[in-house]
């Protein structure tokens, strides 16, 4: 059966993309001092870690298609708004992807946390090499006003090193993961027994 | 009674994407002249507060820039790094207090117009609503966290991260759910999925102010790109 997103699901997604903004950015910004200079490309997968929780939650209430979608897409559009329209075409192949390991099923699967686990670990494998990928497209002139020169080096150093590039990878899909079985618990203790959400399979 | 100019929220729109592209692509030193259209820009809208601290921001952003050395090492490395990013997005974030002022019905209907799917649309409405909103709501879940000590503002919680975590986004993430729900319901009493045409409040029309100060922002970014203010 197809099942289309409805206003209350559009309005949700608006308000929980802008907390899952929230959650990745204090994560990112706690986390700068100490991984700024050390294990840059790690970072997303700790917010990941943190976010996993209420994509989750957004993504159980919603279970439909194109929940996943339509949050890369606000994503990748506040993204556009701070002027790195690309962005937006990066986070919208993202959301396909994850949309994409959804598909196969009955249409209960969006209901299902470990599905929609996976689906948010491979939006996050990729969401973790997102600030590169402007490296790569718009050369390293770029980071010359943003970031001062240790940081610059660093994060060309890592943007090219093949290596860091799959642990970014790895660690964001399988932070991803953990952050969804932390969030699972979250959810049966508190959401569930409040009766804001079904049991999720 | 003091006479405030409003813009159109689609020029509103295009002056935060212009600022964003200008912000990520311009040179820092032309980011003075920037700002000081953005604050004029506010201003002739009658928000004078915001722009005053934005403009004090700004300074203090500068000062630590400056004061800086040139390869900071330690606590530097921090205070360099926050204020050149501060610098980058003060100007986007300032564009972005006009547009986040303009009632969510009269933006959808605005944008309605360059026909951008009802969906997005939405979303993107109340994403831009919704900042503020959570701002208060986490003020007042840190109040009651801070009274039961788990509140992620002490150091003391932060040796248990997942604790404190917890604490603070379940009660966030409770509020927004209801918080979702009620604009849910407010937008369907509105009628917002009658399938038929729509009738609105806000007239959706551009005026001569728009045309100016798209035209007065354009001359003012060509004059700096004229003089290098361009990667």
């Amino acid at each position: 059966m197809k099942v289309k997103l409805k206003t209350k699901d559009f309005i949700l997604i608006g308000v929980f993309s802008v907390l899952i903004y929230v959650v990745n950015a204090v994560v990112g910004f706690a986390l700068m001092p100490v991984m700024a200079t050390s294990a840059m490309p790690l970072t997303s997968g700790v917010c990941l870690f943190f976010s996993a929780v209420v994509y989750l939650i957004m993504a159980i209430k919603i279970g439909k298609k194109g929940g996943l979608f339509l949050l890369s897409i606000v994503t990748g559009l506040i993204y556009t708004i701070m002027g790195v329209p690309l962005m937006l075409l990066f986070f919208a192949a993202a959301g396909l992807l994850g949309e994409a390991v959804l598909i196969p099923g009955d249409g209960s699967q969006y209901r299902r946390l470990s599905r929609q686990a996976i689906a948010y670990a491979v939006y996050g494998a990729l969401f973790g090499v997102g600030g590169y990928v402007t490296i790569y497209v718009y050369g390293s002139d770029y980071l010359e006003s943003v970031y001062s020169a240790d940081i610059r080096d660093r994060m060309l150093y890592f943007a090219y090193s093949p290596a860091w590039m799959t642990a970014s990878i790895v660690f964001s899909f399988g932070m991803s993961l953990l952050g969804s079985l932390f969030a699972a618990k979250l959810l049966n203790r508190h959401f569930v027994k409040a009766g804001m959400l079904r049991k999720a399979g | 009674m003091k006479r405030r100019i409003g813009f159109d929220p689609r020029v509103q729109l295009l002056i935060v994407l212009i600022t964003g592209l200008v912000s990520f692509l311009g040179e820092l030193h032309t980011f003075p002249w920037l700002i000081g259209f953005i604050a004029l820009y506010l201003a002739v809208q009658g928000i004078y507060k915001p722009t005053l601290w934005f403009l004090l921001t700004a300074a203090l952003l500068y000062a630590a820039k400056e004061w800086s050395p040139a390869s900071p090492t330690g606590l530097w490395t921090i205070v360099a790094f926050f204020s050149l990013l501060g610098l980058r997005l003060l100007p986007v974030l300032m564009a972005a207090v006009s547009l986040g002022r303009v009632p969510a019905g009269q933006l959808i209907v605005a944008l309605r117009t360059v026909r951008i799917p009802m969906g997005v649309l939405v979303a993107l409405a109340v994403s831009t609503r919704f900042l503020p909103i959570l701002r208060l709501e986490q003020e007042a879940i840190q109040t009651n966290a801070r009274l039961r000590g788990v509140s992620a503002a002490s150091p003391r919680n932060w040796l248990r991260p997942l604790r404190t975590f917890e604490y603070t986004i379940v009660p966030l993430l409770m509020r927004s759910l209801k918080i979702a729900d009620e604009l849910a319901a407010s937008a369907a009493t509105k009628g917002i999925d009658h399938p038929g045409p729509k009738t609105s409040l806000y007239p959706v029309a551009l005026r001569w102010q728009d045309a100016a100060v798209l035209l007065v922002y354009s001359c003012c970014l060509i004059a700096l790109f004229g003089y290098g203010g361009l990667k």
